[in-house]
């Protein structure tokens, strides 16, 4: 028999929408013949069939068959000649031919109940759910961007998720409320003695596809687009699987809550299995995009013990080269760079192996600030001090890095780590030498990392 | 996990309250509807969690006054009837006037059942027979009552 598939996007409690559209379907030779995830249809000779949505809150997708309650309530309706077309879970669909058929619901008020219970103990609640979860997250990382602000303001995948989990808010909360305003209204309406309102189209569902793809399109945030799409894809694949395990435990007869234990079961373990897989092979491929700037070297310490240390060759703004007249092949050049539409961040440092303690190390962070804004916080991050008290920030000549602001890392009176942090109008640098650089070496380092 | 949402006190209260008001001999009939009522009792350093889903309806509201689907299915169930054949009696005894759908059917039958209105007298495979009570029967009589009054209020002279 011919079959169609169809993905269809009624709201649950849209019971006139969906009858609509499935006798414009029967009409054109397809009627319905299953709503498990997409709407499935069979080829018909077109005719002109009605159609009638009822909510049966005692039947489950886990039942292994009806009901004896759900066998009354169909043979109820078979006797006023309507035939089951679909059902999924609460949700039971019948069709007939007969044009002056009894409808199923004859009291407004009744049928607005049922619609209700079954709206707060599924669809509402999982909803609602969401809705706190996402609050949560979107708490939870803009807490973060201010416990990190460099890091996370800079991040494009940061600000994906942000931007995502506030859309996946907003879409809930105008759903819970779109809900809400056609209860008040059929309340309103059956208690004058009419029927339950039209659920009014709402485009939210189409502007929540089109922001996250314009997010998706503008943050450039690559590596979390592609982690997306992973989940998406396991999502995807643990469904299926886990509609598989439903339904042949349901064909043996198992019981309810067996079916949906493991149907549970086995979406979780799918989706953690294919998470794995999938951040597995993201990570792989990271390491082979990094291992062509990379090599591994064996160096020996002073008690010719062995050890591996790993070298980038990353490109840096400044090196210890420009600075001195040093050459050593064991130095690692690492540049972790990330930028968003705020801020840009460098993380650059030029180290060698412990063995080499004595020999110039460079360290220094490079923040270009997009927005105003922002300017104040990296700033107040940048002078964050992980020592003791003693520790503290002192301006410094700022006309050696020409800059706007100086400050000089002292301890106990005494400059302290060869740590400077420059200001200029819209970056900021911190620099940590390792050894005492001269008046000479410091101009050299404020040409090169001046915007 | 600790959660009290109804004190047991006040749980008692209720209970209480409905066994009174249930007893009471009087033309309005109620009984209260208690809906899934998480109770959590502390015993000492033990916690209980009972999960109680306890459907008693609240019958002031709901059946004080009966919709015309209301009253004829009681009409019907004067005597023993198979639910699947009231459909067809309810049209019958309203000359085609009034019509019960099996969705509004299966969800009144029930809800009769939890008011006592009526009671099921036998079950043979899928097929349920009720009859009404006398709950039920009182129900109907100030239904009609109601729709006397009406009546005569509506023939009084206007003043």
């Amino acid at each position: 028999m011919k079959k169609r598939i169809q993905l269809a996007f009624f709201d649950f409690y849209d019971s006139t929408g969906i009858e609509r559209h499935l006798t414009k379907m029967a009409s054109k030779g397809w009627r319905l013949c299953n709503i498990s995830g997409w709407w499935t249809y069979q080829k018909i000779e077109p005719q002109k069939l009605k159609f009638a949505v009822t909510y049966f809150s005692e039947a489950s997708d886990f039942d292994p068959y009806p009901s004896d309650n759900q066998e009354i309530f169909l043979d109820y309706c078979e006797s006023a000649d309507w035939q089951l077309a679909a059902s999924n879970a609460a949700m039971q669909i019948f069709y007939t031919a007969q044009a002056d058929a009894i409808p199923i619901e004859t009291d407004e008020a009744l049928k607005l109940d049922k619609i209700h219970h079954v709206m707060k103990r599924g669809v509402l609640l999982n909803e609602g759910i969401l809705l706190v979860l996402s609050l949560l997250l979107c708490i939870s990382n803009v807490r973060q961007m201010f416990d990190q602000p460099l890091v996370r303001f800079s991040d494009p995948s940061h600000w994906l998720l942000l931007g995502v989990d506030l859309l996946a808010f907003l879409y809930l909360l105008i759903d819970i409320i779109r809900y809400d305003t056609w209860y008040k209204c059929s309340v309103k309406a059956v208690k004058k003695g009419g029927s339950c309102c039209e659920v009014r189209h709402s485009k939210h569902r189409a502007l929540f596809l089109l922001g996250c793809l314009l997010l998706a399109l503008f943050s450039q945030a690559w590596l979390a687009l592609l982690m997306m799409l992973a989940v998406i894809v396991s999502l995807l694949a643990s469904y299926l699987f886990s509609r598989f395990v439903q339904y042949h435990l349901k064909k043996h007869s198992a019981a309810r809550l067996e079916n949906l234990s493991c149907t549970v079961l086995a979406f979780i373990a799918v989706f953690i299995a294919s998470i794995h897989l999938f951040s597995s092979a993201v990570d792989q491929y990271q390491l082979a995009i990094k291992a062509d700037n990379q090599e591994v070297r064996e160096v020996f310490d002073a008690a010719g013990n062995r050890h591996e240390w790993l070298i980038t060759h990353d490109i840096l703004p400044l090196t210890v080269e420009e600075l001195l007249p040093i050459q050593n092949d064991d130095y690692t050049y690492i540049n972790d760079h990330q930028e968003s539409f705020v801020l840009a961040y460098s993380r650059c440092a030029q180290q060698l192996p412990k063995i080499y303690s004595h020999e110039p190390q460079l360290t220094y962070e490079i923040v270009d600030i997009k927005a105003d804004w922002l300017y104040e916080t990296c700033l107040n991050n940048l002078r964050h001090i992980h020592l003791n008290n003693n520790a503290y920030w002192q301006e410094a000549d700022a006309s050696l890095w020409q800059a706007d602001t100086v400050y000089q890392l002292y301890h106990n009176d005494q400059p302290f780590l060869n740590e400077y942090i420059i200001c200029y109008k819209e970056r900021i640098v911190k620099i940590e030498f390792n050894w005492q650089a001269t008046m000479q070496e410091l101009q050299i380092a404020a040409e090169h990392l001046r915007p | 996990m600790k959660k009290r949402i109804v004190s047991p006190v006040l749980v008692y209260v209720m209970l209480l309250f409905s066994f009174y008001k249930a007893n009471i001999p009087n033309d309005n009939l109620i009984s209260l509807t208690l809906s899934n009522i998480d109770i959590t009792i502390e015993l000492g350093n033990n916690e209980y969690r009972y999960w109680m889903e306890v459907m008693l309806t609240m019958a002031r509201e709901r059946f004080q006054t009966l919709t015309e689907q209301m009253f004829y299915i009681l009409l019907c169930l004067r005597e023993e009837c198979c639910g699947t054949d009231i459909m067809a009696k309810v049209k019958q005894l309203s000359d085609g006037r009034v019509m019960v759908g099996p969705g509004t059917l299966y969800n009144l039958l029930e809800n009769f059942v939890l008011a006592d209105l009526i009671v099921e007298t036998k079950v043979e495979g899928r097929k349920r027979s009720y009859i009404i009570t006398e709950a039920g029967q009182q129900a109907l009589a100030d239904e009609v009552q109601r729709l006397k009054c009406l009546i005569h209020d509506y023939q009084k002279p206007i003043i």
